[in-house]
């Protein structure tokens, strides 16, 4: 019996599963690449109580800091925020640009199931998409069955991005 | 058999089995109603932290390590147990992973994990978090103070935060960690009663009572034998219906001649 398929699917599975540890440290430089054609400094966006209540209130979304970490360069704003899904925190990168989601990335995804959000057929949906009076999407996200919470958290993060990157916008003028 | 104890012997066994199933009904039934309604409940985050109850599941609790230290000159008790990390007894951090260590200065307090830190102010407000898609050094090994400024190693290497930037600097020193003293009896009792790091929520609990696992691994054959008890309540209780039906309907006195 040949030994080469066995080592081909070893070697291949091998690869997977080192590549796959090194995605989750390298993703999000990555997503900066994609963003900045040279990635800024970060900058921190300070938040008073009156802001943290203002989101609560809007987006039903805790912000625990009293700053916000984001990059901003070429018009476009870069914000790494987390959403429980079902269980546990959903890592996730949005970059904003006059005032749309122009990116959105899974950095992290610890859930058991509903990881299809991570999938470009999903995240697509999100892109141009900017925030409407009445705190929603300007866009329709159409659901994944099996995914409800997960995509819940997305749409979360991704209003909460385009309000901070409003705020931060406001705050440097 | 005649037909008529036929009909007295189901209906006997069906009055035994519904006596039976009465109990597991109640908590099948309980238990149906949360998890239908598990997410509107928040079932699924919401830890178990009763102590008798992870004992059951063999989950035991971790040690406590008590640092005493005085950011901006305030004294506090911090405890790390397991990834929870409490002042006193109030939780204020989760580690994702295992935890590092505390560190105080002159103005604030830093707490770490392998994968973050997490600035607080005097008065325990989170500044900031220094985390891997923010510079953090991969894998944190030792955390502490050096040049009163919170310092880390990791790979051999030490660093230094830059409170402001959050920036990890090269620094000649390695960190000197705090020193771990013992925790308060009744600081211990408070932070079990908060503990909520065995990774076992309340809907884990509630779907392993819906199929019987607490009762060990007779527990899902249990639950398999009143299933049975519940498909022979159906058929005696539809026999029992059909032969109930079939009987002649009484004649009204006021009819009989």
């Amino acid at each position: 019996m040949s030994v080469k398929p066995i080592v081909y699917v070893l070697t291949s599975w091998l690869l997977l599963c080192s590549g796959q540890l090194v995605a989750d440290e390298q993703k999000f430089q990555r997503f900066l690449d994609s963003v900045y054609s040279a990635p800024p400094s970060a900058k921190s966006l300070w938040l008073s109580a009156d802001d943290k209540a203002e989101i609560y209130q809007r987006f039903n979304y805790r912000l625990n800091r009293l700053r916000q970490r984001y990059w901003f360069a070429d018009e476009a704003s870069v914000w790494v925020l987390e959403e429980v899904g079902k269980e546990k925190p959903i890592t996730m990168a949005v970059a904003v640009k006059d005032q749309k989601v122009s990116a959105i990335e899974v950095l992290a995804y610890r859930e058991s199931r509903g990881g299809e959000i991570r999938h470009n057929f999903f995240r697509k949906q999100f892109i141009d998409a900017s925030l409407t009076e009445k705190n929603e999407l300007s866009q329709n996200i159409d659901g994944i069955t099996g995914a409800t919470l997960s995509v819940r958290a997305m749409q979360k993060v991704a209003k909460v991005a385009l309000f901070l990157d409003q705020k931060a916008g406001a705050t440097a003028q | 058999m005649s037909k008529q104890h036929l009909r007295r012997a189901f209906r006997r066994w069906h009055k035994r089995a519904g006596l039976f199933c009465a109990f597991f009904v109640l908590i099948l039934s309980l238990t149906g109603i949360a998890l239908n309604h598990s997410d509107a409940f928040k079932l699924a985050q919401k830890p178990v932290s009763a102590a008798w109850l992870l004992k059951a599941y063999g989950i035991e609790l971790p040690e406590a390590q008590s640092f005493s230290l005085a950011p901006a000159g305030q004294t506090m008790l911090v405890t790390a147990f397991g990834k929870q990390l409490f002042v006193d007894h109030a939780p204020i951090y989760e580690c994702e992973q295992e935890f590092v260590g505390v560190s105080a200065t002159a103005s604030t307090l830093a707490i770490a994990c392998v994968t973050s830190v997490a600035l607080f102010d005097a008065q325990l407000n989170m500044i900031d978090i220094s985390d891997r898609y923010s510079g953090l050094p991969a894998q944190l090994e030792r955390f502490g103070v050096c040049r009163a400024q919170h310092c880390a190693s990791a790979a051999g290497k030490n660093y230094v935060l830059d409170e402001q930037t959050m920036h990890w600097l090269p620094s000649a020193e390695a960190p000197r960690a705090a020193l771990v003293q013992s925790t308060p009896t009744h600081i211990f009792d408070a932070i079990v009663s908060n503990f909520s790091g065995a990774d076992l929520t309340w809907e884990r609990v509630v779907l392993d009572l819906h199929a019987g696992r607490f009762l060990g691994a007779w527990g899902p054959w249990l639950m398999d034998l009143v299933a049975l008890f519940f498909i022979f309540l159906v058929v005696s209780g539809v026999y029992l219906w059909s032969r109930e039906s079939k009987k002649k309907p009484k004649q009204h006195p006021a009819n009989r001649h």
